[in-house]
């Protein structure tokens, strides 16, 4: 009681004492660190249904409410391909315009952000000829220290543009006949997977020329057991998975990538898992692959959801743990940090966390301005 | 232009239900880009009609055709391959074929396949320049042929 | 249009949507309706003999479930002022496309379905539909359901997708 009444005093004698508010700056903009906290993501929303608008939406998975989740965006026009470099605060989105909005001169650019400000510093004219494909890692990748950006086009023929990202300029474009995407091999080059089940191998001149060019013996029939074009990569060890559930790894440091022994993942014979999704895998800091499973998979259910994300460990090919999703989930990311986030898009389109090590939910985040955000991006 | 006719008049009769499977495997894996009547796309898929049976008029263009990544790499057994290959000679270029045209055999296709282009569009230039070297009276019509060089046209 | 698949988004629960396969669609629809909403509302069938329609088939070309819609993905024309063999006012159809073949339930035959998109117009937002039936990822893109096939276009912007019979498929 006595509280309330000196609460009531400090009331009134506040409200005589109080100054006036004081006028604000004007033209105040947030600013963001250059590097971003491990637990930030970045939500790639090419907007299905407004495709001129799509978005990348930075947000701390951390974080339970809306304004402390929501750290800022940028823009990606037409299904937009994303990148972060890792030694310096940028991050590239390539893109297409039309000169009168829907139509007009058509004009592909890559876009240079700066992490800190999520301005654009420069955009860079390629060919446009860039690949309208659904959001992918591998559309868009650097090599050569993150000096060089490569570019996957379909004209429908296939070719890589390759970008001076130094000098901010297009320099060449490689043709890559037969084969799609791109990734990073070895110091300056990159292979593509080709629809003869084969790697085709470039190494590039330090003119953004090819060096050399090289086709791998075939690995996989794509008419037997296509491998899914999204593999699970840490660093330049790659793991593609089969669409009936194959392991091949490939090691990508070298000139040439070196495939090794496939192997199958273990216990999906019961229920007929299947790995899938838009995601299917990815890679934490300490080396375990995690796997988006869906049960009663067969022929065409390799991009149905998974209900539940499986762990393995690909040293021993031992399946760790099986984290049981609340909702299926048709993308899978984890933050970069060794106590990561399992952040996954759900068939609501909204995105789930998930403490990885302990396979508990935490948290949605949804009604973030998102109509389709199906790549999420743990932040560098 | 005789053997052509011979040939014609040869496969019209024997193989008709080849004919219908060759069309079927081109509608499957080439009509969606080179288009039903294999006249292509400017500027984007290289043009078919009245113009592929020149690259029969040198060693090189003939290999060249088997070796382009949609032909090499198609997901087709090397027999059906062969008479797709035939079949679209004859359906879409037959008056561009060398007088002495032999078909592509299953096995020249087979042991062709085996190598994929990796620059079809630069290749395809110097082999249409080489053909117009040897064979003057076609020069005009190579040089004023629907440039079709995906990868190298743009910039 | 083939990379819009796998897209499950509310708004598409109002639409048109796949019924033929228990996949995606219908594990939204059984888990976000808990049971009770798990059948989709689909648009209202226009009859059973569309004017669009030749004479040797039938069905509802508004619905995923529509013969030649066996591998689509992306907004039915038909819904958006086209029919399935044309394209709305104003779009430019794609030259360029992905052929597969479909099995009509009247005669039984399998027919060649060339899934040309139309361009140059925002995505047109009705009756999306997603069937990956022999789908296989862009290393194979004469299969590959993840591409936009406004190429060739004047604009390369995405309206909506045709599902075009261009052949029959030889008899086994």
């Amino acid at each position: 009681m006595i509280r309330i009444i000196v609460a009531c005093l400090c009331l009134g004698a506040s409200s005589a004492s109080l100054a006036d508010l004081k006028p604000e700056p004007i033209r105040q903009v947030q600013t963001l660190p250059e590097q971003y906290p491990a637990h930030w993501i970045i939500a790639q929303d090419a907007a299905f249904f407004h495709m001129s608008d799509g978005k990348f939406i930075v947000l701390d998975a951390d974080r339970d409410s809306i304004s402390e989740q929501y750290k800022g965006m940028f823009n990606g026009a037409q299904i937009a391909q994303f990148a972060q470099a890792h030694s310096r605060p940028e991050m590239y989105v390539v893109q297409t315009f039309h000169s009168l909005g829907h139509r007009g001169v058509r004009n592909d650019v890559l876009s240079v952000y700066d992490k800190r400000t999520l301005a654009p510093l420069a955009d860079i004219v390629v060919p446009p000829k860039r690949a309208s494909i659904l959001p992918t890692q591998y559309a868009l990748q650097l090599v050569d220290d993150e000096k060089l950006a490569l570019i996957f086009n379909f004209t429908p023929a296939t070719t890589v543009s390759v970008v001076d990202l130094d000098k901010r300029e297009f320099l060449n474009e490689v043709p890559i006949p037969g084969c799609a995407l791109i990734y990073p091999t070895g110091k300056r080059g990159f292979s593509s997977l080709c629809s003869e089940g084969t790697f085709l191998t470039v190494a590039l001149d330090d003119a953004g020329g090819v060096a050399s060019s090289t086709r791998s013996k075939q690995f996989f029939n794509a008419d037997v057991d296509a491998v899914f074009e999204k593999p699970a990569i840490q660093g330049r060890n790659a793991n593609f998975l089969t669409f009936k559930g194959r392991v091949i790894p490939v090691d990508l440091s070298g000139d040439l990538p070196v495939i090794g022994e496939s192997w199958s993942l273990p216990e999906i014979e019961a229920g007929n898992w299947r790995p899938g999704g838009l995601t299917p895998a990815v890679m934490s800091a300490n080396g375990k692959m995690y796997v988006l499973m869906h049960a009663e998979g067969k022929t065409d259910t390799h991009k149905d959801p998974g209900t539940e994300v499986w762990v393995f460990d690909p040293r021993t090919h031992k399946r760790e743990r099986q984290i049981e999703l609340a909702l299926p989930a048709v993308s899978i990311e984890l933050t970069r940090d060794t106590n990561p986030l399992l952040v996954v898009t759900t068939i609501e389109m909204n995105i789930d966390v998930y403490d990885a090590n302990k396979g508990t939910k935490l948290r949605t985040i949804s009604d973030f301005g998102q109509e389709t955000p199906l790549l999420l991006h743990g932040a560098h | 232009m005789l053997a052509v006719l011979l040939v014609l008049l040869v496969s019209s009769g024997a193989a008709r239900a080849d004919d219908e499977l060759a069309h079927f495997n081109y509608a499957m894996n080439c009509q969606g880009c080179h288009l039903p009547d294999a006249s292509g796309a400017t500027d984007r898929v290289p043009n078919m009609n009245n113009f592929i049976g020149y690259f029969l008029r040198s060693a090189e263009g003939r290999a060249f055709v088997v070796h382009v990544p949609g032909v090499a790499a198609a997901p087709l057994p090397d027999d059906q391959l062969a008479d797709l290959l035939n079949w679209m000679l004859l359906t879409y270029s037959p008056d561009q074929l060398p007088d002495n045209y032999k078909p592509y055999t299953t096995a020249e296709v087979a042991s062709l396949r085996t190598e994929i282009e990796s620059d079809p569009a630069r290749t395809r230039i110097a082999i249409l320049h080489d053909i117009a070297q040897t064979t003057p009276s076609l020069a005009h019509e190579l040089a004023n042929a629907p440039e079709s060089a995906p990868g190298h046209n743009d910039h | 249009m083939k990379w819009l698949d796998s897209l499950v988004e509310s708004k598409a629960r109002g639409l048109a949507q796949q019924t033929s396969r228990r996949g995606f669609l219908g594990q939204v629809a059984a888990i976000v309706g808990g049971g009770a909403a798990l059948v989709p509302l689909l648009p209202v069938a226009r009859g059973e003999q569309s004017s669009s329609l030749q004479a040797g088939e039938k069905g509802d070309p508004n619905s995923c479930d529509y013969w030649r819609y066996c591998a689509i993905d992306g907004f039915l024309c038909n819904c958006c002022g086209g029919t399935p063999n044309s394209c709305p006012p104003g779009t430019e159809m794609s030259p360029i496309t992905w052929i597969g073949t479909c099995e009509n339930p009247v005669d039984g035959k399998h027919y060649l379905i060339s899934y040309n998109d139309c361009c140059g117009k925002s995505s047109c937002g009705s009756c999306l539909c997603q069937r990956n039936e022999g789908d296989l990822p862009v290393y194979r893109p004469q299969k590959a359901n993840d591409l936009n096939w406004c190429l060739g276009t004047k604009s390369a912007v995405y309206n909506c997708s045709t599902a075009v019979v261009v052949g029959k498929a030889p008899d086994k």
